[in-house]
């Protein structure tokens, strides 16, 4: 093969690896447009446009590199640039990270009241760089997605129910008259709880009978006043009890 | 539960009768500004607890009482006092704060202020005239209030509007169920419904108006 077909060997393998990269980043794009759009549409076309050019600039690189450049210098061109990129850039894509974190992880929606840090408001919109809230006093404020990667979140709206489980341990006292203190002192708190009280499991080790039960309340706040207040009435039937 | 109701007005009277539905063995609290009015609502709701107070005096008794409560409505026949008592009680996070509407053009400042559940009680009618009159397009029938979605209904009156209704139902997979002509209900497949149906579909606010901008019920 002389030089000159050579070359042109090698400009139409480059020009094959630009056209296969272009391909498999559109395909690649297409492909996580289809996948990701549960996670917002914007979000996931971001993301699409992202993957394709990334598979594209590979595709340069190879093509250069087929061209006979030395490839320990493209590369190291690129990792500059991309350093430098990243260096540059790092607080976009710490934000980009935390919408992706937003995204997948769902913390909390559009409409929630949330705390984070100090701030706490009503979440009005979650964008790719930051989130907006209205807080108690109107105030409009702005939010980088990279803060909810470095702060915990609290999600007020989401103030489903609690359950908590709590185990009465009685000493010197059967299983029959354990279950009917029980249920008598859970009737006195009842008026309290979201859902009606639950004996769970009854069981008796050496002289002692384990109570397992299970409350649920919407105020968490209550549940310290609750335990206080069933302890009262355990004490008040006159048995030896121990909350755990 | 413990609930709270603020307000002795015919508001206040669905609100504690729904309550006491829900939760026949909840402790049911109303706060009255009037003495007559605290005295009526004793007689006609002897199972809760009627407590007079000033206006001012409802955010201390609140604040009192933040570890207890676990659901607030604020249905007092002012929507200026409803948003005050609803704000406080966000501020010091009681966990489910409900404010009912006198006038339903207060709605957005409710929304802008923070309100999550915001109850407009004028809502129904638009949708009940429409759905009685049977002239509609789009109708919705119920908005969720967790959710940014509702129901709604969509009157099947061409075939470009078959077609669109058809592939959003087999696209999306959304539930949904038929009206047909003939005052049947179905919930059958996406090919059997019919041009003079009416579709009810359970979705997510965004996917019905991109539905509704393809069937150029909506302006983009």
């Amino acid at each position: 093969m002389t030089p000159e077909e050579y070359f042109i060997v090698r400009v139409a393998l480059a020009i094959t690896s630009i056209a296969l990269t272009i391909f498999l980043g559109s395909k690649s794009g297409a492909l996580i447009m289809r996948n990701l759009s549960k996670f917002g549409r914007s979000f996931a076309s971001k993301l699409a446009e992202l993957v394709k050019y990334f598979i594209i600039i590979l595709g340069a690189i190879v093509a250069f590199s087929i061209l006979s450049l030395d490839v320990i210098v493209l590369t190291s061109i690129s990792i500059g640039i991309f350093i430098v990129l990243l260096i540059s850039m790092r607080d976009v894509f710490s934000n980009y990270a935390g919408e992706i974190y937003l995204r997948v992880r769902r913390p909390f929606d559009e409409g929630d009241f949330i705390k984070v840090g100090r701030i706490s408001g009503r979440v009005v919109s979650i964008n790719s760089q930051d989130v907006e809230l209205v807080s108690v006093k109107g105030e409009r404020i702005i939010i980088p997605n990279q803060f909810f990667l470095k702060y915990p979140v609290v999600n007020k709206s989401s103030a489903a129910p609690t359950s908590i489980e709590l185990k009465v341990v009685f000493s010197g006292v059967a299983p029959e008259e354990a279950e009917k203190i029980v249920a008598e002192a859970l009737s006195v708190i009842q008026p309290e709880l979201f859902e009606d009280p639950k004996i769970l499991s009854i069981i008796t080790r050496d002289d002692k009978t384990e109570v397992d039960l299970l409350l649920s309340v919407a105020n968490q706040q209550k549940m310290k006043w609750l335990i206080g207040r069933l302890s009262k009435e355990l004490h008040g039937r006159g048995v030896e009890v121990e909350i755990v | 539960m413990r609930s709270v109701v603020i307000g002795g007005g015919h508001l206040a009277y669905f609100a504690i009768t729904a309550l006491r539905d829900i939760d026949p063995r909840g402790r049911l609290t109303i706060i009255e500004f009037t003495s007559e009015k605290v005295e009526m609502l004793k007689k006609t709701f002897p199972f809760a607890d009627v407590v007079l107070s000033s206006i001012e005096g409802v955010e201390e008794y609140i604040s009192r009482n933040r570890f207890l409560i676990d659901v607030l409505v604020s249905a007092t026949d002012s929507d200026a006092l409803n948003l005050r008592y609803a704000k406080h009680s966000i501020k010091i996070d009681l966990p489910i704060v409900i404010a009912i509407l006198n006038n339903p053009l207060n709605e957005p400042v409710f929304a802008k202020e923070n309100v999550r559940y915001v109850i407009n009680p004028y809502k129904t009618i638009e949708s009940k005239i429409k759905e009685i009159v049977g002239k509609f397009r789009v109708n919705v029938i119920h908005e969720f209030s967790k959710v940014e979605g509702g129901i709604y209904a969509i009157k099947v009156e061409d075939a470009k509007t078959l077609r669109r209704v058809q592939s959003f139902v087999l696209k999306s997979d959304t539930p949904f169920f038929v009206l047909s002509t003939d005052k049947r209900i179905r919930a059958s497949s996406a090919k059997d419904i019919q041009i003079g149906d009416v579709i009810y579909l359970a979705c997510h606010d965004r996917e019905i108006k991109g539905l509704l901008k393809k069937i150029g019920r909506l302006e983009s």
